[in-house]
């Protein structure tokens, strides 16, 4: 049953998120849509980044790759569930050739490696205008039968995808993905094939990522380069660290901190992107393994906690 | 006796240096192997060649017939060969206990059995980071087994341990190999627990194989003297 309380845990905070999106005002109710994708969207990062340690710069690129297979999927008369398999599978084998690239590099070499591919990602997302129509993006057609349905399949996607990182922590890729954080070379030498391993993390990231594109996608209407250039999959990189890399809701409160601050206070891209900044310094100062990791190292303080 | 492990005409070139130099080596089954040498005379890079850490630039090398040299680390240990390192290497963070989880494999020995073996029992809850010299190169040790090997190389084992630490892990090594029926192969300084422990040792010097015999042949190899062991 102990195994059970941390999906319990995701259960009631999808439901309250579920619930805080359709009582609030729309402005907020966008907001939190934003949030609610970005938690998808991170929640695949902290697969590779979390779990792995490795410091993926990449994952803004599968959230594009996501919602441009989607989009092109139905504008070219696909329905729904055809567009969203093939967000996740052409996501899925952007991160197999990056994987099979950079999963032998190490560190910075990886981190590198994975923002280089989204800068070529971006351009051609940004140059290949007889696809994607350039800079001026691609009207994207409704798929859903309702607005409505959004409404819950957000929340919904938001807490699968934390239940599917809870999951996979439990597993033995989970383990083993750990095992290389925490030394990759003892890893190796306890018998975890580590490269296979930062492989395997690395398309389940671009996998989930891929979902999240056609959810923002949907939610938006229209998608363009700039939704997904480097500087995003950056961002989302500091939203894993911010939330607390590794730990399940860490996506949820990272997303929160780094789409809802400057959204709720409606700042202008350039000087969101200063708070962002700022946010991630002090947070990396006072709570290095993030916030969820504070509030664990507050838990652990506490009388009668048992690990 | 069966040989496990046969190495021929091994070498390890780094830059212009042979730090192993067609080094030739057959390990019998169920016995304890010694390397000694001077520090820098290959034998942390020889045990490395075994492992998978390195690969060898010449040679070959067979685990039961079968060629490892080549293989990644991983594989090397799912082929029979485990390893533990000179400076401590767990999962510092960790218990004891997941640290023994991370390593196990189909067929592993229960976790109870390795931490008897290694007199460990107490300490299966306890971060490892906080465990003792002595019982960090010992759950080394543990871990090693955990991943079911034929053949056990421990590099440096008795490093920092007071004499009775080291006469306690020379015990622990012997029933490895009594009662589990591996292969050790070791490489050590501590020359009193080599001599008491091994079943046969090789002298290695500049990356060569200097000698090879019994513990009293090495003891009174001329050339071990000179070049190792002293008057």
């Amino acid at each position: 049953m102990k195994g059970a309380w941390p999906y319990v845990g995701i259960a009631v905070v999808t439901l309250a998120m579920w619930a805080l999106l359709v009582s609030v005002n729309a402005f907020y109710a966008g907001v939190l849509a934003s949030i609610l994708i970005w938690t998808v969207a991170t929640s695949g990062l902290n697969v590779i980044a979390g779990l792995g340690g490795y410091p993926s710069l990449v994952q803004g690129a599968f959230y594009g790759i996501g919602a441009y297979a989607s989009a092109l999927a139905l504008i070219h008369g696909q329905n729904l569930w055809v567009a969203t398999l093939l967000a996740v599978v052409s996501a899925g084998l952007a991160g197999l050739l990056i994987g099979l690239v950079f999963a032998r590099t190490r560190g910075q070499y990886f981190g590198m490696g994975t923002l280089f591919f989204g800068v070529v990602v971006a351009l051609v997302l940004t140059n290949w205008t007889g696809l994607t129509q350039g800079p001026l993006g691609l009207m994207v057609p409704f798929g859903f039968a309702t607005n409505d349905q959004l409404d819950w399949i957000v929340p919904l996607s938001a807490g699968a995808s934390l239940a599917l990182v809870q999951a996979l922590g439990t597993s033995r890729l989970g383990l083993r993905l750990v095992t290389v954080r925490a030394d990759e070379d003892l890893a190796e030498h306890i018998g975890v094939p580590t490269a296979r391993t930062k492989l395997a993390g690395l398309v389940i990231s671009a996998m989930i990522g891929g979902f999240a594109g056609m959810l923002i996608a949907q939610y938006n209407g229209t998608i363009s380069p700039d939704l997904f250039d480097q500087t995003v999959g950056f961002v989302m990189f500091v939203a894993v660290a911010v939330g607390g890399a590794g730990r399940v809701l860490g996506p949820l409160v990272g997303s929160a901190f780094i789409v809802g601050v400057p959204d709720v206070l409606n700042l202008p891209s350039g000087i969101g992107l200063l708070v962002v900044g700022v946010i991630f310094v002090v947070i990396v100062i006072v709570v290095p393994d993030g916030l969820m990791g504070g509030v664990d190292a507050i838990r652990r303080r506490l009388p009668g906690f048992r690990a | 006796m069966t040989v496990l492990l046969r190495v021929e005409g091994v070498s390890k070139v780094f830059g212009g240096l042979r730090a192993v130099d067609e080094m030739d080596l057959s390990v019998p089954a169920g016995t304890v192997f010694g390397v000694i040498g001077p520090n820098g005379s290959g034998k942390t890079t020889f045990l490395g060649l075994l492992s998978g850490t390195h690969k060898a630039d010449g040679g070959r090398i067979t685990l039961e017939g079968q060629r490892i040299d080549g293989l990644a680390a991983h594989l090397t240990v799912r082929a029979g060969i485990a390893r533990t390192f000179q400076t401590t290497r767990l999962f510092a963070g960790w218990t004891l206990g997941a640290n023994l989880a991370a390593a196990a494999r189909p067929g592993s020995p229960p976790p109870d059995d390795v931490l008897a073996l290694t007199g460990l029992t107490a300490r299966t809850g306890q971060v490892c980071a906080s465990l003792s010299n002595a019982e960090q190169r010992l759950a080394m040790i543990a871990v090693a087994l955990a991943t079911r090997p034929k053949l056990l190389l421990l590099d440096e084992p008795a490093v920092g341990m007071s004499p009775p630490e080291a006469a306690s892990l020379s015990r622990t090594i012997a029933r490895i190999r009594d009662e589990l029926g591996l292969s050790v192969l070791i490489v050590e300084h501590n020359m009193h627990l080599m001599m008491n422990l091994a079943d046969r040792i090789v002298a290695m010097n500049a990356g060569r194989k200097l000698a090879e015999g019994t513990p009293g042949e090495i003891r009174s190899n001329p050339d071990v003297i000179a070049s190792y062991l002293g008057t």
